[in-house]
């Protein structure tokens, strides 16, 4: 009878146990499109901690080189991004340090590079900020901020200087068709051929 | 036939916007002249197609600089196909070279064929001389200078009209025609055609003429 009640005892303490074990770990959410993923929540908030930056809130998701790849509606393979490191907000995920590739539906990639931006949740918008360059051997387009739809047919950018071989164009406010052949620019612009 | 002051200023110049205009093209393509365009009110362009359009505000016209040769041309709005080397300008155009200034509602440069065409009425000014006209052709490779439909033209005490003129480099001759109107301080003469001989100076005036002398 006592063994009866000894076992009984420590199965009720071994299942309340792992219980509150398993109450207490962090909840590892999947994120889409997103392989190669490091989580290191845990790791940046004791070095943050250890830097004096306890009040700051920190990200509930970090990645470090995390690879991204987005599709337009049709399932088109549109920008395939390496991140530095991606950081889950509220609303987007906001990624600094930007390398990979943007194909245009006609075809020639064009290789991207930016310092930061951001992707909507669902990976419908993607923004990409800082010295943000996409190039091409016959073509450069240098920006502040480019932005790209799921669903548009525009890339949308600000602050543009646009080189090929013997043109270049300075502008503010810019519309760029999906391959990068028609630009139209709202507001003041500067061209300059020849002598580039 | 009747002698006068020799009027090669106003033919030269014309010949030197013509220089101006279509040289300055040629240039760009083959020697990587510095042309620059600013366009305040915004601009599209198709760089498969080689098209590119400019647009200027109520406040600032389009703008385009050559710094080789030097010329400025403004406009309300401008086009500029590449691949056809037709360069269009429209809306209050003036184009500025050195001691010269050409003002028109349009200007079209065809930069391949080395001509171009004013419309929409033109001023020519160029230090002594103005031309005045609807519609202004020029060609650089025939050497042609062609102002048509109700032309004016003064050169110093000297002024006249027409309803054609037309310079030929080759044979440094000016046609008038149209009922062409020679005039200057002391008098005037009218006639079915006149030629001026920019080598000689000698202004001849055929058909029926009219002279009209005052003292």
């Amino acid at each position: 009878m006592r063994f009866i009640t000894v076992t009984g005892l420590a199965l009720i303490i071994g299942i309340l146990g792992y219980l509150l074990y398993t109450s207490f770990q962090p909840v590892h959410e999947p994120l889409d499109l997103l392989p190669l993923v490091k989580e290191e929540a845990q790791e940046k908030e004791e070095s943050s901690n250890k830097e004096g930056l306890s009040n700051v809130e920190q990200p509930a998701l970090w990645m470090e080189r995390a690879e991204m790849s987005l599709v337009d509606r049709t399932n088109r393979l549109c920008w395939q991004l390496i991140l530095n490191t991606v950081e889950k907000e509220e609303a987007f995920y906001g990624l600094y340090g930007v390398e990979g590739e943007y194909f245009p539906p006609e075809g020639g990639a064009f290789s991207v590079q930016a310092e930061n931006g951001r992707v909507a949740k669902g990976f419908s918008n993607l923004r990409l900020e800082g010295k943000v360059v996409l190039s091409r051997e016959d073509l450069t387009v240098e920006l502040e901020e480019l932005e790209w739809e799921i669903a548009g047919d525009l890339l949308y950018g600000k602050k543009m200087i646009l080189k090929n071989q013997d043109i270049a164009v300075f502008a503010d406010r810019i519309q760029l068709d999906l391959n990068l052949e028609r630009i139209k620019v709202d507001g003041s612009s500067r061209w300059e051929f020849g002598g580039g | 036939m009747v002698t006068m002051k020799k009027l090669y200023w106003p033919w030269i110049a014309g010949l030197f916007l013509l220089g101006a205009c279509t040289g300055s093209a040629a240039a760009a393509e083959e020697t990587g002249m510095n042309l620059e365009v600013i366009a305040p009110g915004g601009s599209d362009i198709d760089l498969r197609g080689e098209l590119f359009n400019y647009y200027g505000t109520p406040e600032e016209p389009v703008t385009a600089v050559s710094f080789s040769p030097e010329f400025t041309v403004s406009a309300g709005n401008m086009k500029y196909d590449r691949r056809e080397e037709v360069l269009s300008a429209a809306g209050g155009v003036l184009l500025y070279a050195e001691e010269m200034e050409l003002r028109a509602e349009e200007i079209k440069f065809y930069l391949k064929r080395e001509e171009f065409e004013a419309g929409g009425g033109f001023a020519l000014t160029t230090g002594e001389m103005d031309l005045t006209g609807c519609m202004l052709k020029g060609s650089i490779a025939g050497g042609t200078l062609t102002a048509t439909v109700k032309v004016g033209w003064r050169f110093r005490e000297v002024e006249g009209e027409a309803e054609k003129l037309v310079y030929r480099q080759n044979e440094e001759k000016v046609y008038l025609s149209g009922k062409p109107v020679v005039r200057w301080e002391q008098g005037s003469m009218e006639g079915n055609e006149v030629i001026v001989n920019l080598e000689t100076g000698e202004i001849t005036m055929t058909g029926p003429v009219k002279s009209k002398l005052q003292p």
